[in-house]
């Protein structure tokens, strides 16, 4: 087993961390907020729950649970994932992705939306 | 010539290798849900009707419980590396343990969900079906029992419920009764199966929800698995390297917990569509 | 430092690493050299079986009920009934040609084995940055390879449904796991995860295993074109990936993702199998969900065929003409626009699918916007050769032919473009002859291009010139046999896809005489890969050994030794310049390496003694 140091010594951050944590104090609260982000999370999962069982129209409920859903993502990624602090190699690829993601997903569905039908072709005059 | 940057960044882009790499990593499974969301979205408005998921008797007690879990888990993770980062091995374990342990409840508790639905079925019957010597819609009437539309033909309807026994003619079957009924559940009933269109368990073949249901949490599933599998690793097999390369280890645990945040911020949106709306 | 061939072989122990055994050094390597020869021999494996899938097919295609010489009579009763092909064995033919060409062959060639063998070289990198991860992409793309080739055995043959499976034929087929069908699914799974693994260890190792002084700006347009493939393979393949899951699950779970309700096959409601429990479906199903799902990949994979040649010819020229490319930012950011709109053109494949005008309207604006940068690429390249010095060795020659051949199938795409046009010849062997001409004539000369000029450095031996040159002028004429006519045909309203080449329709007879013309020009091009192949083999023993530099290349790789060690440079190279700085004025030499340092003398020069450089750094 290898030595444990007991939490009450002084500690040193490692060098590759300080880019993330700078140093030890912003390293603690950083640990705070994603305790902070758990606690959210769960209360907003009750929410969630509890929005669904009033009716705001199909519609209107589902917008609703995706804000909320899109609100805890956002959560997760900013503190959780640290993307807060993140380099911009990183949001380069992101932003990438999310752009193809949402053209997959809504050009997919203005495809399936916008087709041929009777009553946008004239008819055609066959001799 | 050693490979660069594997634990320290490098300069221009403030990365270490694994860190870019998981991120590329993850882009891509963004593409790999993205491209089933998106083939739900594209089936749910392609269907006249689309149920809710507790019409369909997906618990969502036991699915809110989950997805405490599977949050939970994700604290840990942060509290497994933050350990780490402050050089306390023996919480590391500790927390690690516990994101592990989340991980097969979450499991587990799939298993139980997937097993209940296994065990469920429909049967649709035609109109005029005779069941405990009563015509149908007066024998439902009776023991509070809701009749569904049918899906294989037009005035079909379907009862929800348990099967006891399954014999060449006739199936033994205990139906469910309506929500906020009191008194017992009736006794098993005898159905005829000249009388059946359908007798179905709630696989991934009753219904297009289903389908998308089990495809989705399935694929969800399997990655909580290798997130586990690979976290199990860091907990005890690979933890060895706290001794020799306590930095690469430590870098390993924070990129492994980038996967599994990524893991359950699919679930977060998972839940609601399935089980809520 | 140079070592020699055999030193290579018994690699002395370095500081870190142990002697390892034989099974750790050649089979299980994690050395991307290692690993761009395993990628190199089975993708050149695959080319040669799917060629040979396509030389059967065109043998019904010629002499349609006819049957086959030698084979007719060693393949099944199944597939070969007295000698004569079966339609459904021309179609599982035909859907595993196209399979393997594009998937086990050309991805694994231009991306796995170029990319593994030369990138980490040319930025200066002593390996790719997560050699472990490279070894179970390989892997990985092996297995799948078994699981495609075993499916030709089960009962009823391998895969029929085209490379693109299409449902409802591909749901239906077969039925259940022991089925070519769904084998090919799997397959699938296997190969996509090895392109998502080596994706994302090309990209990570550019980013970051550049060598000091190899700034973005001064990268070789090798290392942009298998960047901007990487990304394509990363974000394009996993829908694909989920849709194989979801067609998977309609073939042994029951679901119908991609079966409409109530469909009807063969006169029957489709909702049961043959015998065996109520297979009920889960019904309300759409089938273009899977064209959507597998062309948002399909057409960025296109990209991933081409742009690895684009990087090799661009190589190819510089080297061979004494100057530099012309238009080296132009190439930069056209490879990164060809990339990003690649993405959201894909529909251009549906138009037969019943679009509207609005949605047709755009996916007709984004394919014809993707043509230029395309055309620029090209035009760069052309105008590369003007004023040139250029040497016709074997790598040029390739490199070349290609520039036309590829012009050629890009231009032939531009009606197909047009959702018009395109109703009309859409599944026609107009198709055919586009898409071949692109990667045939194209992709594949790039890659004998590529083979041709890094043999070199991975031998320390170089190919054969006369008979390189051979190979080269055969395949470019029977390439051009085999496929010119398919325009024709195409326009006379030919389909794809007939296991009979046309025969059963009248509008076709006028030009079947073609199929005749077009097999043997497929015949004779296999005659002469021969000598490519014995070349090959034969210089790895038998061939002229060279210098490191035997090109006078400025490129990185080029200063390493030939072949080089585990490890790459014995110390991590500088970088001062560009790529190509070929006939650069006031220097000793026409070529300056990337990284000779600032008022050095070259090394490797030949008998051209240079004079003291008077420029200091």
């Amino acid at each position: 087993m290898s030595e444990t140091t007991t939490s009450n010594q002084p500690q040193t951050i490692p060098a590759h961390t300080a880019h993330a944590t700078h140093d030890l104090a912003h390293f603690h609260r950083h640990i705070r907020a994603a305790i902070g982000v758990f606690v959210a999370l769960l209360v907003l999962t009750v929410v969630t729950v509890g929005a669904s069982y009033i009716d705001l129209g199909r519609s209107g409920n589902i917008t609703l649970a995706l804000i909320i859903a899109t609100f805890k993502a956002g959560l997760v990624a900013a503190i959780f994932m640290h993307l807060i602090a993140e380099k911009r190699m990183v949001f380069r690829v992101l932003i990438f992705t999310v752009v193809f993601f949402a053209g997959l997903m809504f050009l997919t569905l203005g495809a399936f939306d916008d087709t041929v039908s009777p009553e946008n072709v004239p008819s055609a005059n066959v001799p | 010539m050693e490979i660069p940057y594997t634990v320290a960044p490098r300069e221009d882009t403030g990365l270490w290798n694994a860190k870019l790499g998981i991120w590329l990593f993850l882009a891509s499974e963004v593409m790999l849900f993205g491209g089933l969301f998106a083939s739900y979205v594209v089936l749910r408005v392609g269907n006249e009707h689309w149920p809710l998921g507790r019409e369909m008797f997906l618990s969502v007690p036991i699915g809110t419980f989950n997805t405490a879990v599977l949050i939970t888990s994700s604290i840990t993770m942060v509290l497994a590396w933050a350990s780490l980062v402050l050089k306390n091995f023996s919480k590391f374990r500790l927390y690690m343990g516990l994101t592990i342990l989340c991980a097969l409840a979450f499991l587990g508790i799939k298993a139980f969900e997937y097993h209940a639905k296994f065990t469920h079925y429909g049967v649709e019957v035609e109109p005029q079906t005779v069941i405990g010597g009563m015509p149908l819609a007066e024998w439902a009437e009776k023991n509070h029992v809701k009749l569904m539309p049918g899906i294989r033909t037009r005035d079909g309807k379907i009862i929800t419920g348990h099967l006891e026994t399954k014999a060449d003619d006739h199936v033994m079957f205990v139906p469910d009764i309506k929500e906020g009924t009191h008194g017992e559940h009736p006794a098993a009933q005898r159905i005829e199966k000249s009388h059946i269109t359908r007798l179905s368990a709630f696989g991934p073949w009753y219904n297009t929800f289903f389908a998308i249901y089990f495809t989705l949490t399935g694929l969800h599933a399997l990655h909580v698995l290798g997130g586990a599998i690979v976290n199990f690793y860091h907990w005890i097999p690979g933890s060895g390297m706290w001794k020799t390369q306590p930095e690469r280890l430590t870098n390993r645990v924070e990129v492994s917990g980038l996967f599994w945040h990524f893991v359950d911020l699919v679930w977060i949106f998972l839940f609601p569509l399935l089980y809520l709306l | 430092m140079k070592t020699t061939v055999t030193d290579q072989k018994h690699a002395h122990a370095e500081p870190h690493h142990e002697e390892l055994g034989f099974w750790r050094k050649y089979v299980f390597a994690t050395d991307h050299k290692v690993i761009g020869f395993q990628y190199l021999f089975t993708g050149l494996f695959f080319l040669l079986f799917g060629f040979c899938l396509m030389l059967m097919m065109r043998w019904q295609l010629a002499y349609p009920g006819e049957p086959m010489p030698v084979l007719g009579k060693l393949l099944s009763e199944a597939s070969m009934p007295g000698g004569v092909m079966a339609p459904e064995f021309y179609n599982a033919l035909g859907a595993m040609h196209g399979t393997i060409m594009v998937f086990l062959a050309i991805v694994p060639v231009a991306f796995g084995a170029f990319a593994n063998f030369v990138l980490p070289l040319q930025i200066g990198a002593p390996d790719m940055a997560f050699p472990k991860i490279n070894a179970a992409s390989y892997w990985c793309y092996f297995v799948g390879g078994v699981i495609m080739l075993a499916s030709f055995f089960l009962p009823g043959g391998a895969a029929q449904s085209g490379w693109t499976s299409y449902s409802p034929l591909a749901d239906i087929t077969g039925k259940g796991w022991m089925s070519g069908q769904t084998w090919w699914l799997l397959g699938m799974v296997y190969l996509i995860t090895s392109s998502l693994l080596a994706a994302v260890n090309f990209i990570t190792t550019i980013v970051q295993c550049r060598a000091p002084g190899m700034t973005w700006m001064r990268l070789p347009f090798f290392v942009w074109a298998q960047l901007v493939t990487s990304f394509l393979l990363l974000l394009g393949f996993p829908p694909l990936e989920a849709a194989a899951v979801m067609q998977l699950m309609d073939r042994v779970a029951g679901t119908s993702f991609f079966l409409p309700s109530g469909l009807v096959v063969s006169a029957e409601v489709l909702k049961a199998t043959a015998g065996g429990a109520d297979l009920v479906i889960s019904g309300g199903g759409s089938v273009l969900l899977w064209q959507h799902l597998f062309w948002f990949l399909g057409h960025p994979e296109v990209y991933v065929l081409i742009l690895p040649a684009l990087g090799i010819v661009t190589e190819v020229v510089a080297n061979n003409t004494r100057k530099p490319i012309m238009g080296y930012k132009p190439l930069v950011w056209s490879v990164f626009a060809v990339g990003f709109l690649s993405f959201i053109v894909w529909a251009h494949h549906m138009y037969m699918t019943g679009m509207g005008t609005a949605i047709s309207a755009f996916f007709q604006t984004t394919t014809i916007i993707i043509s230029v940068p395309s055309m620029i690429i090209l035009t760069m390249l052309f105008l590369s050769l003007w004023g040139g010095s250029i040497r016709f060795n074997t790598p040029m020659l390739f490199a070349l032919g290609f520039l036309p051949m590829f012009g050629w199938g890009g231009l032939t795409g531009l009606p197909l473009a047009f959702n018009a046009p395109d109703l009309y010849l859409h599944d026609t062997y107009y198709i055919i002859g586009h898409f071949h001409y692109v990667v045939a004539p194209g992709t594949i000369l790039g890659l004998f291009a590529g083979i041709y000029y890094w043999y070199p450095k991975a031998t320390g031996r170089i190919m054969n010139e006369f008979w390189g040159k051979v190979h080269f002028w055969g395949s470019l004429i029977c390439l051009n046999v085999v496929f010119a006519p398919m325009f024709i045909q195409g326009m006379a309203g030919i389909s794809r896809r007939w296991w009979d080449g046309g025969q059963s329709y009248q509008f076709a007879k006028d030009y079947l005489h073609l199929n005749e013309w077009m097999s043997w020009g497929a015949w004779i091009l296999a005659v002469f890969q021969i000598p490519f192949i014995v070349n090959f083999f034969v210089s790895i023993w038998k061939g002229e050994k060279v210098s490191a530099n035997p090109w006078q290349a400025t490129t990185l790789e080029w200063s390493a030794p030939s072949p080089p060690p585990h490890g790459n440079f014995d110390k991590t190279p500088e970088v001062f310049r560009g790529p190509y700085e070929y006939s650069t004025p006031g220097e000793a030499s026409d070529f300056t390496p990337q990284d000779k340092p600032p008022g050095q003398k070259p090394p490797d020069q030949g008998e051209k003694q240079p004079k003291t450089d008077s420029r200091e750094a």
